[in-house]
């Protein structure tokens, strides 16, 4: 019965059955195509979220008025002043939740040879020795060891010897005006990325020496995640003591650097926050297994992407400590951990933007 | 009389009494089969020899008898359907299955928006809390051990949400970026 009935309908309008169809299949069609779109919305709108809120969120926005040729200026003299001078500074470092720790550093830089000594004046007395382009790390707790470079980035970071001409189609420089500390007058420069994905500094430079007697480092939310603030400045040290401590120093040997070329062709970075360029490719060894290593900057801040095969302890995990945000993910049979002294959702987003072959 | 065939049955069934005519009986008599197989099952699931399953109703005769039995209702006549429908009927049931076709695909839109929706919204969620935290010493201007051999971080025992392996490794990648650091200086 129930059979019969059903043929019966399926004759009656298999007349039509043709054009009908295709409605049908026009129809669906549409739909199909509607609701692609809409979750596509939905999914473009949920992976710019993060990104649009950082924006959002960030407190100063910028107009070309505030790129401001004086601040660029005082920013190259604050730079030869911090390279060419002769200056022995004691200043404190604090990082955000954290106590200040203190620090003397001595500098001769009137000279080719530039040579320079931080000492560390609480709890062990570590030390980092530059002499002749070669940095040495006395620690008391570990081996010492030399590496080449040409300066002591735990004194200042590396804003302070940016090229600040280099940085204005991604950097805003607004002069913030005055303040006071270790006793002397400042100008104050706050230096922030245009597209607002980056940490930004407050450099508070010296009115007469302009060397940069404080460094804040501010969150997207412009809170100050760590801060280095100098309480003496002295330009009358005996230098020549100096340079016979650093001249009679016995140094640690160099830091062996050979770097293995990266083998892996199969991922690559399609976006980039604006300015950032990769410096370097190389392959680190762990544990038997190659990591492959990308290293980028934009002469502020930087990061470094490393793709490994992943195994089972490779866990998605996101820390950050201090500057430095640390996140590790898993692709397919490939983990990726992303390093760099930016913020969590700017590491999340060029995490997000690797493609994989 | 049946008592008496009971009887027989049971110490027919103990191997206490071999007769045909008992046996011829038996299998004449319908009840006294339900007896036989009753009584056999009795014994297995005294013995413990069945298995649960056994133990199901057979109700596959009764429901037979019964389907046998029971009136169906007054079907709906085939006559009716083969006469030649209507233009208006036809456009009807054109329509019809047109807005059958639009509320199923609707649905499913609503259903595939609505997964869209709580996905979103859990992982909107559990962006803030879910973010385990790893607990070294900031190396920022602390002097990091770049050097390999140092252990400076090892009094602070990782959280448990991460394998000591999956936390060597980072904190090698992190000895790397800092000494990397280190050596681009321009």
């Amino acid at each position: 019965m129930i059979q019969t009935h059903f043929f019966s309908d399926f004759n009656n309008t298999s007349r039509l059955s043709l054009r009908q169809y295709f409605n049908r299949v026009k129809i669906l069609g549409f739909f199909f195509f509607l609701s692609c779109f809409i979750s596509f919305l939905c999914y473009a709108d949920n992976s710019n979220l993060a990104f649009s809120e950082t924006i959002n969120s960030s407190v100063e926005t910028s107009s070309p008025l505030l790129i401001d040729r004086s601040a660029v200026k005082l920013l190259n003299k604050m730079k030869a002043s911090v390279l060419d001078n002769d200056y022995k500074l004691y200043f404190i470092v604090q990082d955000e939740d954290e106590y200040p720790n203190s620090y003397q550093y001595t500098y001769v830089g009137s000279k080719i040879n530039k040579k320079g000594a931080l000492l560390s004046l609480e709890g062990s007395a570590k030390e980092i020795i530059l002499n002749d382009n070669i940095v040495s790390y006395f620690l008391i707790d570990s081996a010492s060891f030399s590496i080449a470079a040409n300066r002591i980035i735990e004194v200042f970071p590396d804003v302070i010897y940016s090229d600040f001409d280099s940085l204005i189609p991604n950097y805003d420089f607004i002069n913030l005006g005055k303040g006071r500390v270790a006793n002397r007058s400042c100008q104050l420069i706050r230096i922030i990325s245009k597209d607002k994905d980056r940490y930004s500094y407050v450099i508070w430079i010296d009115d007469e020496n302009f060397l940069p007697l404080r460094i804040d480092l501010l969150d997207l939310n412009s809170k100050i995640i760590n801060q280095k603030k100098v309480l003496v400045v002295d330009f009358d040290f005996n230098k020549q003591k100096f340079e016979d401590y650093i001249a009679d120093r016995v140094y640690p040997i160099l830091y062996p650097i050979d770097k293995e070329d990266s083998d892996r062709k199969d991922w690559q970075v399609t976006w980039l926050p604006k300015g950032f360029k990769r410096i370097d490719t190389y392959n680190i060894n762990f544990q038997e297994s190659n990591i492959d290593t990308q290293h980028f900057t934009d002469g502020i801040f930087s990061f470094t992407i490393n793709v490994s095969k992943r195994t089972q302890y490779d866990k998605v995990n996101l820390s950050i400590q201090g500057d430095r945000s640390i996140y590790s993910y898993n692709q397919g049979n490939l983990n990726i951990i992303i390093i760099g002294n930016l913020p969590a959702e700017t590491i999340k987003q060029i995490a997000y933007h690797l493609k994989f072959k | 009389m049946l008592k008496v065939q009971q009887e027989q049955l049971s110490s027919l069934m103990d191997g206490e009494q071999y007769d045909q005519d008992t046996i011829d009986s038996i299998l004449k008599d319908d009840e006294l089969k339900q007896y036989w197989r009753r009584y056999h099952v009795a014994r297995d699931i005294m013995q413990g020899r069945l298995d649960a399953d056994y133990l199901t109703f057979d109700i596959s005769d009764k429901v037979a008898q019964l389907i046998e039995l029971e009136d169906l209702p007054e079907q709906p006549t085939v006559v009716e359907q083969t006469t030649l429908p209507t233009l208006s009927k036809l456009i009807w049931l054109k329509t019809k299955d047109v807005l059958a076709k639009l509320s199923q695909v609707g649905l499913a839109a609503c259903v595939t928006l609505g997964v869209i929706g709580i996905v979103q919204y859990q992982s909107g969620a559990s962006k803030a809390n879910d973010i385990p935290v790893l607990n070294t010493v900031p190396i920022g201007v602390n002097l990091a051990p770049v050097g390999g051999v140092g252990n400076v971080n090892n009094y602070e025992q990782p959280l448990d949400t991460m394998s000591n392996q999956q936390y060597n490794k980072i904190r090698m990648l992190v000895q790397d970026y800092e000494l990397q650091r280190r050596l681009n200086v321009q």
